[in-house]
């Protein structure tokens, strides 16, 4: 086994487990952790895939600022007495629910037929990413940055509303 | 071998940055004693007290590690760790001349600035898992003002990519002629405002805050597990002073001495700042922090950005008119909050 792929299998690895606990456990602090453990397990599998920036990108965005967010949600809330908060009733229909839609994923991706690159093609830089969201992406690029903006209008809105 | 050689850099980093961290201790005592008109150590070594942060490393290895009973064990075992391996991470793409480096790779400045940002998920961990109403509030005044104050630092930064045209550190020390200081001094000020908060030193110390939070999100910790926050902070401090240095004095570049020389020095003249900073400003209160980050330094950050884009679309030579523009600005501002405030 090559070492790319051995460390492929290591970092899945480590991010199945922990997605696993992120469900499984029943306090939200550790889930919250757990999660962050899977996300920056996510970064690894870019960083294999030579996709530096994508990392680096997950890393300070997902890893960093949405995980923060979140711990910060927790503590502002009452986190301590919620560890079974985690414990409601809806439980059996929601496995049934994410089941479903893994089962759905799962088929979609064995039947997908995959584009592959060359080991030695040239690896995209930064400015070569910034070049193409800003000529070929550019219109999903200014619709998406129309959706955050009015996501964030929204959430002063319903902030301020009280 | 290919596993060997970064296995090597990271033990040289290690070395070189703890001693600086030794170094940096002892220089920190000495000059906030004088600031405040003391002598600071002097016994300790015999000259002036220059082995008093060894005896103090001794005395931290030989304290009880306390875990307090309401505690969540595992959690607060693992915040140091949270909190020192990112800012240890760091150093990877920290370049200390053209040549002495781990590795240059294209986004230098990104990694840093992702990997810095990391570290405040370990302050809320230790924060939480204490079980302590000081360590709470220390870690949520933490987060608060991490998260306000990495976006005008990310958008110093991006400033400064705009005149290098790349990411790469050994790039931008490439492309500064003139030490980038003197093309962007809003991009430069705002860049080391948002630093000192980010390291949370005073007058942003609110976080660990001594005479309001007892030590804040560390309350609890003692022995090697404090040293952990306390070496990470000095680990912090470096990169960060690196990476101001880098981006806007030049790096290592300068005469006569080697280039490594130039950019310890010039780290150490920042570290020197922020120590002077530390021993003559206040610390501010929470809604002053927030209000001058959101109001003041992100719109600084922005003017600074449009001024950039917009000589350098309009002007072939950018460099000297936005350079002029952006120190008049700055006197005009200065001159406006100089007579509001009297």
């Amino acid at each position: 086994m090559s070492g790319p792929l051995a460390a492929f299998y290591a970092v899945s690895a480590v991010m199945l487990t922990a997605a696993l606990g992120v469900v499984l456990t029943r306090n939200v602090m550790h889930a919250v952790l757990l999660q962050l453990l899977v996300l920056v397990a996510v970064g690894g599998v870019y960083v294999l895939l030579q996709a530096e920036f994508v990392a680096l990108v997950q890393i300070l965005v997902y890893a960093g600022a949405v995980t923060t967010m979140l711990l910060f949600a927790l503590m502002l809330t009452d986190a301590r007495t919620s560890s079974r908060a985690l414990d409601f009733a809806g439980r059996r229909p929601a496995l049934l629910v994410a089941g479903a839609f893994g089962a759905l994923l799962l088929g979609l991706t064995a039947g997908a037929t995959w584009r592959t690159v060359p080991p030695g093609a040239p690896r995209k830089l930064a400015a070569d990413i910034g070049r193409i969201i800003f000529t070929g992406y550019a219109l999903p690029f200014e619709l998406v940055s129309v959706i955050l903006l009015a996501a964030l209008v929204g959430a002063i809105v319903l902030a301020t509303r009280e | 071998v290919d596993l060997i050689m970064p296995f090597l850099w990271g033990l040289g980093f290690l070395a070189l940055v703890l001693t600086h961290t030794v170094v940096f201790i002892w220089c920190e005592l000495k000059i906030l004693a004088h600031v405040t008109d003391r002598l600071g150590p002097m016994t300790t070594g015999g000259f002036h007290g220059w082995l008093q942060p060894v005896a103090d490393v001794m005395k931290l290895l030989n304290k009880e590690d306390v875990i307090p009973a309401g505690a969540d064990r595992i959690l607060f075992k693992a915040a140091p760790f949270i909190v020192f391996v990112p800012v240890f991470a760091t150093l990877a793409a920290l370049p200390l001349s053209d040549r002495i480096m781990a590795r240059d790779f294209d986004p230098g400045v990104f990694y840093i600035m992702a990997f810095s940002g990391f570290s405040f998920v370990g302050m809320v961990v230790a924060g939480w898992s204490s079980n302590n109403k000081y360590s709470l509030l220390g870690a949520l005044r933490a987060a608060g003002q991490l998260i306000s104050y990495e976006l005008p630092l990310g958008l110093a930064v991006a400033g400064v990519i705009m005149i290098s045209g790349s990411l790469s550190l050994v790039r931008i020390v490439e492309a500064q002629t003139v030490p980038f200081l003197l093309i962007q001094p809003i991009g430069f000020l705002v860049f080391f405002i948002a630093m000192i908060a980010e390291l949370g030193r005073t007058p942003f110390d609110l976080p660990m805050a001594e005479s309001e939070l007892v030590a804040g999100y560390f309350t609890e910790y003692s022995g090697m597990r404090w040293s952990l926050f306390f070496v990470g902070e000095y680990f912090a401090l470096f990169t960060l002073s690196g990476v101001c240095a880098i981006l806007f004095l030049g790096g290592w570049r300068g005469p006569f001495l080697p280039p490594p020389v130039w950019l310890l020095l010039k780290i150490y003249l920042l570290f020197t700042v922020l120590v002077m900073i530390r021993g003559t400003l206040p610390r501010v209160r929470p809604d002053q922090l927030m209000a001058f980050g959101w109001k003041v330094l992100v719109p600084a950050t922005f003017v600074n950005l449009l001024l950039t884009a917009f000589f350098g679309v309009l002007v072939e030579n950018f460099r000297l008119p936005l350079a002029l523009t952006e120190f008049a600005l700055l006197a005009v501002f200065l001159a406006a909050t100089r007579r509001t405030a009297s």
